[in-house]
């Protein structure tokens, strides 16, 4: 670094939520011109140490510093003009407007109250241009792709002429292509002078993306190192406090015989669309099988079809032999079916009710909890109590309301209910989706013993190294069909990104 | 699953007893500051007209138990509050909006009257039973049809059971203007049930009946089926999450419809103990509104059956209050209306974040 001049000090920054004190004391200095990740586990207080400097939160204490000066940020609108920009993990952009329009949005170029589109449109492809940001910037948002979407935030935040780039957990939403491309457009905007913060949990990023980290943990800062001076362990272990185990070891399993068959099985999504096509896989006892894809190719829905939460338009799903296409939830759970969906607070838990009636959900039948469908509170209490136990849902009672858990543990609720099933299939949804490092790795373990106890296991998930890391065999869905079907020995992250992307079928002739 | 030890076991009730009473304090908290707020408005309100405050307070608050026939009026009072309130409690834990509670009861009391005249040679208990029987089926498919309206077409119930108070009340309206007609009487009102139907006084003078014990009964069905059964479990995480509902293999749309009639037909036994023990008839204005009543007492008691409960008597000693402030002091009645209407504002509005902090804080420090 040519520089040494601190452009962001943070110095003693507090912020407190009722008790809970999201940051402690937290001192940060971001050198003008670096890249510097902010990593931590969720809660670490890294998206709440940045909204105070993008003037969304004020802290309780500290002071912030810009070029050495220190300055009181009391809205986004102040943090623009003092040269901040910040890109949120939950984009704000106006579907039906176009790129540019986004971009301009409140500001828009000319003069008196009507809309000067083409204007608007010129400078936006001036804008992209300079930073190497291709996007079109008449295409209206909604068709444009999340990686693309971002691109109009980033762009949006430099149309301000942000000096300091800060982006919240960018890659989330990603493609491991689209990933490659966003950290390139990040070392050209370092070269075009502009500082970035890098909020992230993904550790390869780090490595990839940063010049210095810092680590959160528990709301302070552990430690800032030069990226060159630590592996993924060393970073890891910062973040987590404790080692962690990355590569899951598999014990061998040989597969028993296949409990989930679906063959060529075709539905459509909620608006009438087509989601599959023709989809057909089996899982055998003892195996996982990966299903890697972007988000929105079908997953979801083949997902729910599995589930018997919505009926197929063709095709034939079978639980250990018996058919279950068209019939309900009842009935696939009864066939042996256990699902964790994609989404916990949407399918997978009611956040409003306590922890011993979302374990109970699938278990009313058992005359042990209700018997004459009478619910037994004491013997429900001791039966929750027990899964907590074993399943290890911290800071859970029984009567805890399931929302006031940390995201892990809400995933643990969701997979101490499905598993007391003895379920012979297991259907998992984005499993990890939002955890932490310590979080998934549980998840991932408890994947490992369900699949040595004999269980077949449907891991649906957009993140790749999970699929990679657990799966015995991958499918990739692109375009709501599969494929690409492969050993996940033989499978490699840039091969299968291809086939994720729509560039590579196995079935050539129908490839898109 | 092991035992846990005795001390273990203690322990564990002792926390429970300590949770069990936190929210039932947490329950009362809010309406008690919400009401304590309006009445400070309402001194204000009382000092504006020039009148004394202490002295309408005095009737106001403490008017209800200076004697028996007071007390018992307001019990009275409380009786179809707690009906209406637990219809309410249902409907909406199950996530159905139902504020048809008023037409519901109307039908009720309708065809309860109507059983009441036509079975007359029924003994007392059964015929009761029956009328009970009719009322709650009558109100019940009333509320169904806008479940069903919801399950199927999704058209919102709020919309549908609110409009279909007035039908039910025009219905009403027109048999006892036409068929069922008393000619006898001065008002829009049918003819008298049979009199083993009547349900006795149970601290004459005062209008209090056996019905406030039925309404009892009703309350406490109402949390045994909504806290104690799979159906109301079932209910409840349809009403919080209906996408983890059908996760968990929940009929939804049945669910819901059941649930709107078991609703309705609590309103509707309402609609029979207004009959039963106090007209003795249908007669066509005989709620001031009682469905919206119970709607606010469910509403201030957080939709759980004991604070409903709570909350029907608290209202229904603030209607018995206003009723003897205006009597014994020169204070009108209209300034409990304003009263009302200002606690409905402020529950609506929400003070609810500060409130919940302060209770929590308390809460944990304990």
């Amino acid at each position: 670094m040519t520089t040494t001049s601190s452009l962001l000090e943070l110095r003693g920054i507090t912020k407190r939520f009722g008790q809970l004190v999201a940051d402690d004391h937290v001192d940060l200095q971001v050198t003008e011109g670096e890249i510097h990740a902010l990593v931590g586990e969720n809660g670490a207080g890294k998206t709440t140490l940045m909204n105070m400097v993008f003037g969304l939160v004020h802290p309780d204490e500290g002071e912030i510093l810009l070029r050495g000066a220190p300055v009181t940020i009391r809205s986004p609108l102040a943090a623009a003009r003092h040269g901040i920009g910040m890109v949120h993990q939950h984009f704000k952009l106006v579907p039906s407007l176009s790129a540019a329009e986004n971009i301009f949005l409140g500001r828009e170029p000319g003069s008196g109250p009507m809309l000067h589109g083409p204007q608007a449109i010129r400078q936006a492809a001036e804008l992209a241009e300079r930073y190497g940001l291709t996007i079109d910037p008449a295409a209206r948002v909604r068709f444009l792709s999340v990686g693309q979407q971002q691109r109009v935030e980033i762009l949006k935040a430099l149309s301000y002429d942000a000096q300091l780039l800060i982006l919240d957990e960018p890659t989330a939403v990603l493609t491991p292509q689209e990933t490659e491309e966003l950290i390139q457009v990040v070392h050209e905007l370092r070269t075009r002078g502009k500082t970035v913060i890098f909020i992230t949990h993904k550790l390869n990023e780090v490595r990839a993306v940063a010049d210095r980290f810092s680590v959160m943990r528990d709301g302070k800062r552990i430690a800032t190192v030069e990226t060159g001076e630590a592996t993924e362990a060393d970073i890891a272990r910062m973040m987590v406090g404790r080692e962690v185990l990355f590569r899951v070891t598999k014990p061998d399993v040989v597969p028993g015989r296949t409990l989930l068959e679906v063959t060529g099985l075709s539905g459509l999504r909620v608006d009438g669309t087509e989601a599959v096509r023709n989809v057909s896989l089996g899982v055998c006892a003892g195996e996982i099988v990966g299903v890697a894809g972007v988000e929105g190719n079908g997953q979801s829905e083949l997902a729910e079809f599995i589930c018997g939460l919505r009926p197929p338009t063709a095709g034939r799903i079978a639980i250990d032999g018996r058919e279950v296409t068209r019939a309900n939830v009842v009935e696939h759970r009864r066939a042996g079916l256990a699902f964790v969906a994609e989404d916990r607070m949407d399918r997978g838990v009611s956040g409003a009710m306590s922890v011993s009636e979302n374990l109970a959900g699938t278990h009313y039948s058992d005359p042990g909890i209700a018997p004459h469908g009478i619910v037994s509170p004491g013997r429900l209490r001791r039966w929750a109590r027990g899964l907590i136990r074993r399943f290890d849902i911290r800071n859970a009672t029984p009567a805890t309301p399931v929302q006031a858990l940390s995201g892990g543990n809400i995933q643990k609720v969701v997979l101490a209910r499905e598993l007391s099933t003895e379920p012979k299939v297991l259907l998992a949804a984005q499993p990890s989706r939002g955890l932490d490092v310590g979080a998934t790795e549980s998840v991932h373990r408890t994947l490992i013993e369900q699949r040595s106890q004999g269980r077949a296991i449907l891991l649906i998930s957009s993140e790749l190294s999970e699929v990679l890391s657990l799966s015995d065999r991958i499918l990739v869905m692109y375009g709501g069909r599969v494929v690409h079907e492969t050993p996940a020995s033989a499978a490699t992250d840039e091969g299968l990104g291809l086939y994720m992307m729509g560039l590579r079928s196995d079935d050539a002739g129908e490839a898109a | 699953m092991s035992e846990g030890s005795v001390i273990d076991q203690d322990e564990a009730l002792q926390t429970r007893v300590a949770a069990g009473l936190r929210s039932v304090a947490d329950a009362l908290v809010q309406p008690a500051l919400t009401l304590a707020f309006a009445l400070i408005l309402g001194i204000v309100l009382i000092v504006a007209i020039g009148e004394n405050p202490v002295a309408a307070y005095h009737a106001f608050l403490f008017g209800s138990f200076d004697n028996a026939l007071d007390f018992g009026n307001l019990l009275a009072k409380a009786t179809p509050l707690i009906t209406t309130g637990m219809c309410v409690v249902i409907a909406f834990r199950g996530g159905a909006f139902n504020i048809g509670g008023e037409g519901q009861m109307y039908l009720g009391a309708f065809w309860g009257a109507v059983a009441g005249f036509t079975f007359v040679s029924l003994p007392g208990p059964l015929l009761i039973l029956a009328i009970i029987v009719v009322a709650a089926v009558a109100g019940g498919i009333w509320a169904a049809i806008a479940g069903a309206l919801k399950a199927f077409w999704e058209v919102d119930e709020v919309v549908s059971t609110l409009l279909m108070n007035y039908i039910a009340m025009l219905v009403t309206q027109y048999f006892v203007d036409n068929q069922f007609r008393d000619p006898t009487a001065g008002a829009p009102a049918t003819t008298y049930i049979a009199s083993q139907a009547w349900l006795p006084g149970i601290l004459p003078p005062s209008a209090v009946t056996v019905g406030l014990l039925i309404a009892l009964v009703i309350a406490i069905a109402t949390w045994f089926l909504m806290f104690r059964t799979v159906w109301g479990a079932n209910v409840r995480s349809a009403g919080t999450n209906r996408r983890f509902a059908q996760a968990m293999g929940v009929n939804v749309r049945r669910t819901l419809i059941e649930t709107m009639f078991i609703s309705g037909a609590i309103a509707g036994i309402g609609g029979a103990i207004e009959v039963m023990g106090v007209e003795h008839r249908f007669y066509q204005g005989f709620s001031p509104g009682f469905g919206f009543l119970g709607l606010t007492a469910a509403l201030l008691g957080r939709l759980n059956p004991w604070g409903t409960l709570g909350m029907a008597f608290l209202y229904a000693a603030l209607l018995n209050g206003a009723a003897i402030m205006q009597i014994q002091t020169p204070v009108p009645n209209p300034l409990v209306n304003i009263l009302e209407g200002i606690i409905v504002v402020i529950m609506t509005a929400q003070a609810r974040p500060r409130l919940g902090r302060l209770i929590g804080r308390r809460g944990s420090a304990a």
